[in-house]
């Protein structure tokens, strides 16, 4: 447990490393990274996961994998009480990171490991950063019920679920309702409603075949 | 104020009045506990219509709030359209910041929403205003606000109360319709009654019957009012039977009485006149017994005449016829003769002196006689003279009628007579008074065994229209137990009297408008009466 704090702390001051001259640079951005922080936040409530999923762990997890654009916007949530569950946020670091430094132990055991717990997570929110890894990233978590986050270009083609866009210097978002579908995520009228697009896009693999 | 009114009405009015009031009322009550009942029923299903609403409204802007989408926001909003009475509409955010809100197209006028508030709802200036927090999660991440002009409510009242009134009117006529029918029941058989009792009043018809309809307390009613008619009508009956017979009974007493005092006034007249009568042949009586008394001395003194004498003188100068001479000179008898004439002559003159004398008397006792009968029979006329007399010889009159009886009984008489023009009097009563209180005083007199019999008799002057006779006497008097009774009819102390006098003097006194009364001061003390009558002269009189 200390263990993780201690990471997390360092992760933080990691990231806030790299975000300070951005938010220092631009706090309009700074403010799309917090509205879409609290949108991620507020997509648990819209969203409801399989049984299966519940019953699996009790900590709402939500994982933010690659370079986080977020900075401590979600410090503020974190530990917060959600659906009777206790909010937790993981930070991934990128996977070309991850790869890299793991080298030499790359192995099915270690993959799996890492697999393991992107897989537990409700929320993966993926950066912008892991763009090129963005296919070999959702391909971990298939048939996990993990609810993929994404603003990058491509994202629902590639098999996303909710994707954020701008419009009008606001953020929107869309929806891939064929991967929540595949994902067994039920997402509420309401949130589909809201939604700028709702797509039915099918993953490659799926396209393959 | 409305029972004074009452009052005055007929029982039909009342009727149909009090039936409309109940009615009116009650409806009136009806209606306006419906009213209000629905007013308030109205308001809570407005209210929660309106929290309906608003709840919809905050489950389908959760979403919205949570990614601030206000174009979602206003088109959740945007359904309160379908809504007329929603006049406006807001969505506040977490902080209590106007998210989106709503206006009625009709409305032109900006409306300003109010301040956030927690979940609450107010009857305002004619408007709900509800407000209602948007729960996500547990969380309440903003809050609805909805404000109804109830102008919804107001039409319903409208239709209610338009309804209602109508509803009244349409009530109150067939309450009106029902009540002239149904009143009919009740009035009917009481106005009916009413009438006979009316007609019975005026007609005075007792043998009127009012006819039963009903058995109820009004057929009661005129059961006992028939019954009533019937006793009365008895009883009229026999009130008219009693009045007839009273009426004969009254006229035969009438009759009766008018014949008794017929026969009293003439048996009264005759009383008196008996009375008077008895007192005047009283004293006819007494001067007749002087008469007999002067009739035996004259016949005594005829009788006793020395005329016999005579006759022998000439029976003896008959025998000496024819030696008269020689018998006058020579015989001794002859010798005497003229002196016995002339001692004869002197008594036959002196015998002569004294029978006229004594003729003198009776006559002058028979002409008494004859001026006391005149006097009774000039009195003594039934009709009452009213003539100019003076009253002195009037008292005189009376007096010289019982001189006799007076001077037997040794009665004094003073007279104290004051001047007195001549007055206009009925002689005859107050003759008859006089008589009558002079021959009462002459038995006190005699009856008192004194020696001084004094009987004082006064005239007074005329005082205040009025003069007085007084009739005093030094006699017996007048016990107290006596006093109260002497006036009194059939009241006498006299052996042989009437007990008329005095009766039938007072009333004669009384007649001619004046009074007789008596004082005595007891018994032995003497009686004073006094006769006063009113004092009128010829003069005034013309």
């Amino acid at each position: 447990m200390k263990n993780k704090v201690y990471i997390l702390v360092i992760l933080i001051l990691f990231a806030a490393l790299f975000a300070t001259p951005a938010m220092a640079a631009d706090s309009k951005l700074n403010r799309e990274q917090q509205i879409k922080a609290a949108f991620i936040y507020n997509f648990i409530k819209f969203v409801d996961w399989p049984k299966e999923k519940i019953a699996d762990s009790n900590d709402i997890t939500i994982g933010i994998i690659g370079k986080n654009p977020f900075g401590n916007a979600f410090e503020a949530v974190k530990g917060k009480e959600i659906k009777n569950n206790k909010l937790v946020i993981k930070y991934f670091p990128q996977l070309e990171q991850y790869k890299a430094k793991h080298k030499d132990e790359y192995k099915d055991e270690y993959k799996d490991k890492y697999q393991g717990a992107l897989k537990k997570c409700y929320i993966l929110f993926i950066c912008s950063s892991e763009k090129e890894h963005l296919k070999e990233i959702i391909n971990f978590i298939k048939g996990s019920s993990v609810l993929t986050i994404g603003d990058m270009d491509g994202f629902l083609a590639a098999g996303g679920v909710i994707k954020f866009t701008m419009e009008e210097k606001k953020v929107r978002f869309e929806i891939n309702v064929t991967a929540a579908k595949r994902a067994k995520l039920k997402i509420r009228s309401q949130l589909l409603r809201l939604a700028k697009r709702v797509v039915e896009e099918k993953p490659p693999e799926d396209k393959k075949k | 104020m409305i029972t004074a009114k009452l009052r005055n009405m007929s029982i039909k009015q009342k009727l149909t009045v009090i039936i409309m009031l109940t009615s009116s009322v009650i409806t009136l009550l009806a209606v306006t506990v419906f009213t209000v009942w629905a007013v308030f029923d109205f308001r809570r299903h407005l209210v929660s219509d309106i929290q309906t609403h608003a709840g919809i409204i905050a489950n389908n802007c959760t979403a919205s709030l949570a990614f601030s989408d206000k174009k979602d926001a206003k088109q959740v909003l945007s359904a309160l359209r379908a809504e007329d009475s929603i006049a406006f509409a807001c969505i506040y955010d977490k902080q209590g910041r106007v998210f989106v809100e709503y206006q009625r197209g009709d409305i032109t006028e900006k409306i300003q929403p109010p301040k956030c508030q927690k979940d609450n709802f107010a009857f305002e200036n004619g408007y709900l205003s509800l407000f209602k927090q948007i729960y996500l999660d547990g969380e309440i991440i903003g809050t609805v606000y909805l404000r109804d002009d109830m102008s919804a409510l107001y039409d319903e009242l409208v239709r209610d109360i338009a309804v209602a009134i109508g509803t009244l009117v349409f009530l109150l006529l067939i309450a009106y319709l029902l009540s002239s029918k149904l009143q009919k029941a009740v009035s009917g058989p009481i106005l009916n009654l009413a009438e006979v009792a009316k007609e019975v009043s005026e007609k005075k018809d007792y043998s009127t019957r009012a006819i039963k309809q009903t058995n109820d307390e009004v057929g009661l009613l005129i059961n006992a009012f028939n019954e009533m008619l019937e006793q009365i009508q008895q009883r009229d009956l026999e009130l008219v039977d009693a009045k007839e017979q009273l009426e004969i009974r009254v006229q035969q007493r009438t009759s009766e009485l008018q014949a008794a005092q017929k026969k009293l006034i003439k048996t009264a007249r005759q009383v008196g006149m008996a009375e008077t009568a008895t007192d005047v042949l009283h004293n006819v009586g007494n001067v007749l017994n002087s008469v007999s008394v002067t009739t035996a001395s004259i016949r005594k003194r005829v009788h006793d005449s020395k005329v016999s004498y005579l006759t022998e003188v000439v029976g003896l100068l008959e025998e000496h016829a024819d030696d008269l001479s020689t018998f006058m000179t020579t015989e001794e008898r002859g010798r005497k003769l003229p002196a016995f004439l002339a001692n004869l002559s002197q008594e036959l003159i002196t015998e002569q002196e004294r029978s006229l004398e004594a003729l003198e008397m009776l006559t002058k006792h028979v002409e008494h006689m004859a001026e006391i009968i005149q006097l009774q029979q000039s009195y003594s006329k039934t009709t009452s003279m009213v003539e100019s007399a003076s009253v002195v010889e009037l008292v005189e009159d009376a007096i010289r009628i019982n001189t006799e009886a007076l001077t037997r009984h040794g009665v004094e008489v003073k007279r104290e007579f004051a001047d007195m023009p001549p007055a206009l009097l009925d002689h005859h009563k107050v003759l008859q008074i006089l008589i009558n209180l002079i021959s009462n005083a002459k038995y006190a007199l005699s009856d008192s065994g004194r020696d001084d019999r004094i009987l004082t008799i006064c005239v007074k002057e005329p005082q205040g229209g009025h003069f007085r006779i007084e009739v005093h006497d030094n006699g017996i008097g007048i016990t107290e137990e006596n006093f109260t009774r002497i006036f009194k009819h059939g009241f006498t102390t006299k052996k042989h009297g009437y007990g008329f006098g005095l009766h039938s003097a007072a009333i004669a006194a009384k007649e001619m408008n004046g009074s007789l009364t008596a004082h005595s001061d007891g018994s032995g003390k003497g009686t004073i009466f006094t006769l006063e009558l009113p004092f009128q002269t010829q003069e005034a009189v013309k």
